[in-house]
């Protein structure tokens, strides 16, 4: 009997979940079409162009309405401050990652965004008010800001302008701390170390498999040698790596029970900040289930790293950025 | 190549000398000395009319007629291939005197197409900033502008003309997007180098999908004089659609300022 109430109470939670996450949108910038649909024209007139529609090489796209685009972050809150300390106590974006969940294939692709990426940054002064907009690494946007909601809504703002005003369904800044949680809540995560880390943890030599668990995982996520010209590079690249390997264990375990899902939403809800809320997540883990995702679900940012005149970096290739957005957000038009 | 023919004499015309010429000869203003009262006698009727039956589709404006239906009737513009052929107007009263009244100054929703006091009625600013509206029904004095979206008739639609009294200004469309609905007058100090400049690398580092930029236009300079038609949407209040063009051909030769640094 308990176990049908429980049923009972998940199925209305995930259906607010699921209603109410297309009102999260910050930026209601892309425009698109919806005011056409009445906007008096002849059928021939609607016929020929929209707005919202995007022309690139001879192919015209629309941005793909059906699209749940989710801003994931990992925050270092004892990392050294990069590029501008002043008001900086918000804690750096180390780990930036969106998620796009097509529901009409039914895939999950993410992108890792170089923490080091130039980009528009609003400064803000030591009371909160804005300064001005500057070019720097689009990490330290999060620290301009109270490290909660104020700094997510900041990070938010300028991973959708890097992305032409892309709408952003929801944000979550996770601390590295709850990484461990996470991890076990899972059971561990397998994988074949990447690159030496003997440094941090005996077991880490190189194609060596190591079952992950507690602060092994954190370490293994966030290990980046300082002194290594582009070590963000590679660090990204083993966190790919144990993000799809957790994902597929997840999977697993959510199908065999989806209350996982409520305890972890739980065990990390003070080392998190989120406007996603329990029964939006809750939607989500479900749905999730059914979607493809694996290693070549995964996009980075390409672009060259340089040295700045004290820290790195990251251009990215503003074409292969265009052309990813219309990769993955948008669909073609016949 | 022709649309690579942009003022490239530029340097010479911020020249001081040039400046003060300017001042006396050209954008300072001659409708003083042009203007008296000669039509005193011209039937009203046809005066009254000339708001709404004036067209630059013959290449002249009857300027004198304009002004005696309304003095605040500055200048035409006229953008072949879209219904836009109205007079520009600028009130003394208030910056947005012609959001809600028409072309002869009267209460009307519909509106007119004008410019802000802080830009010069002589075009002789850095970016000359034009409002017009765009209604629900797509309808509306600007609603072509969002014409100006579509890549292939953006492509295919280079040129708008401005008439003045006693001249004609050529200009080539050179970007159409959407930007956030602020003010570029109150956003931008165009009186200044730096803020003309700041304008340029906002508008060629805009982040926009579909924003439309024509080949050839990636050099403008604050030595340059822009236009900016600008209209909205109610349904998207936040968000302003600009079409901007650059002055490429100036008749009378009257078009000049002195840039400060």
């Amino acid at each position: 009997m308990f176990a049908g109430l429980l049923a009972g109470s998940f199925g209305i939670v995930r259906a607010m979940g699921k209603n109410r996450l297309r009102q999260h949108v910050q930026s209601t910038s892309l425009n698109l079409q919806a005011m056409i649909e009445d906007a008096g024209l002849s059928a021939e007139e609607k016929d020929t162009w929209k707005e919202g529609w995007v022309k690139y090489q001879d192919t015209v796209y629309e941005y793909n309405e059906e699209m749940l685009t989710f801003l994931v972050m990992g925050i270092d809150k004892d990392s050294d401050a990069v590029a501008v300390s002043e008001g900086t106590n918000g804690g750096q974006a180390d780990a930036i990652f969106l998620v796009a969940m097509n529901p009409e294939d039914k895939t999950i692709k993410v992108i890792a965004i170089n923490r080091n990426t130039m980009t528009d940054i609003d400064i803000y002064n030591e009371e909160g008010a804005y300064v001005t907009t500057t070019k720097a690494q689009i990490a330290v946007q999060h620290g301009f800001g109270d490290g909660m909601e104020e700094s997510c809504s900041y990070q938010q703002k300028a991973v959708a302008n890097l992305f032409y005003n892309l709408p952003i369904h929801g944000y979550a800044a996770v601390n590295m701390s709850a990484i461990a949680t996470i991890n076990d809540s899972v059971g561990g995560v397998k994988v074949n170390v990447l690159e030496d880390m003997t440094a941090i943890d005996a077991d880490f030599v190189k194609d060596n498999q190591v079952h992950l668990i507690g602060e092994e995982a954190f370490w293994y996520v966030k290990y980046r040698d300082t002194n290594e010209f582009a070590s963000a590079d590679t660090r990204l690249e083993r966190q790919k790596q144990y993000l799809s390997t957790f994902m597929k264990v997840a999977k697993r375990a959510v199908k065999k029970d989806i209350s996982v899902v409520l305890d972890l939403y739980e065990a990390i809800s003070h080392q998190m900040v989120t406007d996603i809320s329990l029964d939006e997540a809750v939607y989500l883990a479900s749905i999730v289930s059914g979607y493809q995702f694996d290693e070549s679900s995964f996009y980075t940012l390409q672009g060259e790293t340089l040295m700045g005149e004290q820290f790195e970096e990251f251009y990215p290739d503003e074409k292969a950025l265009y052309e990813l957005i219309l990769d993955i957000f948008y669909k073609e038009i016949e | 190549m022709k649309k690579h023919d942009k003022k490239g004499k530029l340097p010479e015309l911020i020249c001081i000398i040039f400046g003060i010429l300017c001042m006396s000869a050209g954008c300072g203003s001659n409708e003083e000395d042009e203007q008296p009262e000669k039509i005193q006698d011209t039937v009203d009727t046809q005066i009254q009319d000339s708001v709404v039956t004036e067209s630059a589709k013959d290449t002249q404006i009857d300027f004198a007629a304009l002004g005696e239906e309304n003095p605040d009737i500055f200048a035409w513009i006229n953008i072949p291939g879209t219904q836009i052929d109205y007079p520009v107007l600028q009130s003394e009263q208030a910056d947005d005197f012609y959001e809600f009244h028409n072309a002869s100054g009267e209460e009307d929703d519909t509106g007119a197409i004008y410019i802000e006091l802080a830009n010069l009625k002589s075009m002789c600013d850095f970016n000359t900033v034009l409002h017009g509206k765009t209604g629900e029904d797509g309808s509306g004095l600007f609603a072509d502008l969002y014409q100006f979206a579509n890549p292939d008739f953006f492509e295919e639609h280079e040129k708008l003309y401005v008439y003045l009294d006693g001249n004609m200004l050529t200009y080539e469309i050179f970007a159409a997007y959407e930007r956030e609905n602020t003010s570029l007058i109150r956003t931008y100090d165009f009186t200044y180098i730096n803020g003309c400049q700041k304008f340029l690398d906002d508008l060629y580092g805009t982040r926009e999908m579909s924003r439309n930029i024509r080949e050839g236009w990636d050099d403008l300079t604050p030595y340059h004089f822009l236009i900016t038609l600008t209209t909205q949407k109610e349904e998207n209040a936040d968000k302003q659609f600009v079409v901007i063009a650059a002055l490429i051909d100036d008749a009378a030769g009257e078009i000049d300022r002195v840039v400060t640094e």
